[in-house]
């Protein structure tokens, strides 16, 4: 039994007559503490496949077993469960929320798992400190460049200490130097022992991972 | 997540937005002030009343008469008195006074006669009353002088209210404006105080027998009527209000029980007494009034009269009808009120669904990075109750303020007209409380469609907002 096994998954966007199968009949398997790229053109399904992963989406057919059980079996409590505590999702487009500062990004999501007020502060800057922006804690979104920024989103995935960061894209919108700074995080995590499951479009950010998929319209291409 | 952390959230997104935010609070600051202002005009209303009665001690006060005729019954049982057997005399007040519950008894004697004072006369009825009545509350209105002080001597408390049928008013401050209208100078104005000392004559008419035979019989100067005068010595004056609660058919003129007993008179003034001579009962008193000793022993001690065959008057029995009056009354201040809330909620609604569609992408990543659909829910919940709670405090310091504005500039009429300030307005606790409950449920309530719209989110779908 491997750690993460996605079992026949398939995701159908239906809109009147036209049927997209975003995600169409995938099978494989992630082990733990694996750093694995997933590759393809746009609109393949990328995207779809990880917001099913971080139990953002529900699949139309099909299983994702986490420690061998269906992440989709518990229903909505379920999916929260998983999105708290199992998994830290970083964007693209860092999806900070842009009138809080960004230790209060962050202890936002340390709320939802359940932080006390007092712990959460200190956690923040720990966090942040992780990330090394420790002095930039009372900084809002606007005020940080795009690297800083999804640093804060990284530390933010990294609240309530998550077995998995999934990560769209997430030098997608910098330039190669702090692309390069993200990738850097993301392998000290890999490090650390985390699985990492990262889309790119880079060919040069998918070789720093232990294996690649290419996926295409839906399906799983080959694995490099 | 705690609740408390839901309201430092709801203060800062309602801060970030604060113009919409405050005028969506004025909308229900002026839905419970308007609700507040009305309810408290009504409790005002229905507290001036109320107390009015209280004070004047008429609350615990059983007025006791002979049993009325039935004028819907036939004649000939009007001299059946199976019904009305028991007579208004001194046995009876014993046996009052000695029931349980009643803490005093005292009897009324009525007859109508003539008064004069001065130049002028009128007629009335007075009342022959124990002197030691003056020391309960109903008889706590006196301007000037003393109430009645021995039981046989020729004394009177009148009323202002008589005064004015004599043509005399009493001086104060408020007399100069009434003054100046009496252009024909129909009043004679004095102090109360000038009056006490003052004799007034009062005619009564007496029934001789001997004299109606005479009459009978051709002799043309038997009248079976005759004319007596006594004259009272005024100790008193008291403020009847004619309107209020206090004023009482015989309430004018106050004079001693044991001299009243005294004076000649015809010996009935009323169908029922005649009748009721015939059939041998002698009334004493026109009236016994009962005072019980707490409020609760009113209905068993009402019972119990009426079961000795007497009819029974109490007030405080009426006064139910007077406070179902003014439920009624404070239920549709309150409705239009509740209006102005109504209209307050849909500003609230409005104001939560505009936030939740600018706040699409944030709903969708508090969703990504754990926040479940409860919590979501908690969000809004906590901006809804704390407009409720912000618009409920100001809205009930609007609704004192419109008070004290409108009760002032009332009041100034009110004196422009030479009465007395009152107090229109009353904020009960259950008010104040129960309006700021009120706004924070119905924000709830409004709170209710939005918050479970942002929940159900598809946070994919509010992600890809940029
Ligand atoms: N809500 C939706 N309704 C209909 N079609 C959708 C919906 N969401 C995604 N799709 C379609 O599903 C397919 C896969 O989309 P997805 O976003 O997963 O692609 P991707 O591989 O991440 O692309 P990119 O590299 O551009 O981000 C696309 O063809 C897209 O148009
Ligand atoms: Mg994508």
């Amino acid at each position: 039994m491997a750690f993460i096994e996605i079992d026949h998954i398939r995701k159908i966007y239906r809109k009147a007559t036209v049927t997209v199968p975003a995600v169409n009949d995938m099978s494989f398997a992630i082990e733990k503490g694996e750093f694995l790229a997933i590759v393809g053109k746009s609109g393949s399904g990328k995207s779809t496949l990880l917001n099913l992963l971080g139990g953002l989406d529900t699949p139309t057919t099909g299983e994702i077993r986490f420690d061998g059980s269906n992440l989709f079996a518990e229903g909505k409590d379920g999916l929260v469960k998983h999105r708290r505590h199992r998994v830290g999702m970083v964007f693209q487009s860092f999806q900070l929320i842009p009138n809080q500062t960004a230790a209060e990004n962050i202890e936002l999501a340390l709320a939802f798992g359940g932080v006390t007020r007092a712990e959460r502060k200190s956690r923040a800057l720990e966090l942040l400190g992780q990330v090394g922006l420790a002095e930039r804690a009372d900084h809002y979104p606007t005020e940080l460049s795009g690297g800083e920024a999804q640093r804060v989103a990284i530390a933010r995935a990294l609240a309530n200490d998550p077995d998995i960061i999934l990560a769209d894209e997430p030098t997608g919108n910098l330039d190669t130097q702090n692309g390069d700074i993200i990738l850097n995080v993301l392998q000290d995590l890999h490090r650390q022992g985390r699985t990492i499951i990262m889309i790119t479009h880079d060919p040069d950010m998918a070789r720093v991972a232990q294996r690649t998929i290419r996926m295409q319209d839906g399906q799983l291409m080959d694995t490099l | 997540m705690t609740t408390l952390d839901l309201i430092r959230m709801a203060l800062r997104n309602l801060w970030r937005t604060r113009l919409r935010s405050s005028l969506t609070i004025l909308g229900v600051v002026i839905g419970i002030g308007a609700l507040i202002s009305m309810v408290a005009f009504g409790s005002g209303m229905e507290k001036n009343v109320t107390d009015a009665f209280t004070n004047s001690g008429l609350f615990s006060r059983i007025t006791v008469t002979p049993m009325k005729l039935d004028m819907n019954r036939p004649l000939e049982s009007l001299t059946d008195t199976s019904g009305i057997s028991v007579a208004l005399d001194d046995d009876l007040l014993d046996k009052i006074k000695k029931m349980p519950g009643v803490s005093d008894a005292f009897g009324e004697i009525q007859q109508p006669a003539k008064v004069r004072l001065g130049d002028h006369e009128t007629t009335l009825t007075y009342t022959g009353i124990d002197p030691e009545v003056g020391k309960t509350k109903a008889y706590q209105d006196l301007l000037a002088g003393t109430f009645l002080t021995d039981d046989t001597l020729g004394q009177a408390v009148i009323s202002t209210d008589l005064l004015r049928r004599l043509k005399i008013r009493i001086d104060g401050e408020d007399m100069e404006r009434a003054k100046k209208k009496d252009t024909a100078n129909v009043y004679t104005y004095v102090h109360a105080e000038d009056l006490i000392g003052d004799t007034l004559l009062l005619s009564t008419a007496s029934f001789n027998p001997m004299q109606m035979m005479g009459a009978m019989m051709g002799n043309q100067e038997s009248n079976p009527l005759s004319e007596r005068t006594s004259p009272l010595v005024i100790v008193g004056v008291r403020e009847v209000d004619h309107d209020g609660p206090a004023s009482r058919s015989g309430g004018d003129l106050l004079i001693p029980e044991g001299y009243a007993a005294g004076i000649p008179s015809i010996g009935f003034n009323s169908i029922t007494e005649f009748l009721r001579k015939g059939s041998g009962g002698s009334d004493k008193y026109a009236t016994i009034q009962v005072t019980v000793a707490s409020p609760n022993d009113l209905t068993p001690v009402r019972k119990e009269l009426e079961k000795m065959g007497l009819n029974v008057f109490a007030l405080a029995e009426q006064m139910k009808d007077i406070r179902r009056a003014f439920l009624a009354v404070n239920a549709v201040l309150g409705v239009v009120g509740f209006i102005a809330l109504i209209v307050a909620g849909l500003g609230i609604i409005n104001t939560l669904l505009m936030s939740i569609l600018e706040r699409t992408r944030e709903i969708g990543i508090m969703k990504a990075i754990g926040g479940s659909e409860g919590q979501i829910k908690g969000v809004f919940f906590g901006e809804a109750a704390v407009i409720g709670l912000v618009g409920a405090i100001g809205g009930i310091i609007l609704g004192w303020l419109v008070t004290l504005a409108a009760g002032a500039i009332i009041n100034m009429k009110i004196k422009e007209m030479g009465e007395a300030p009152v107090d229109l307005f009353f904020f009960p606790w259950w008010l104040i409380l129960g309006s700021i409950g009120f706004a924070i449920g119905l924000s709830l309530i409004a709170g209710l469609y939005p918050a479970a719209r942002a929940a159900r989110i598809d946070p994919v779908e509010a992600l890809r907002w940029s």
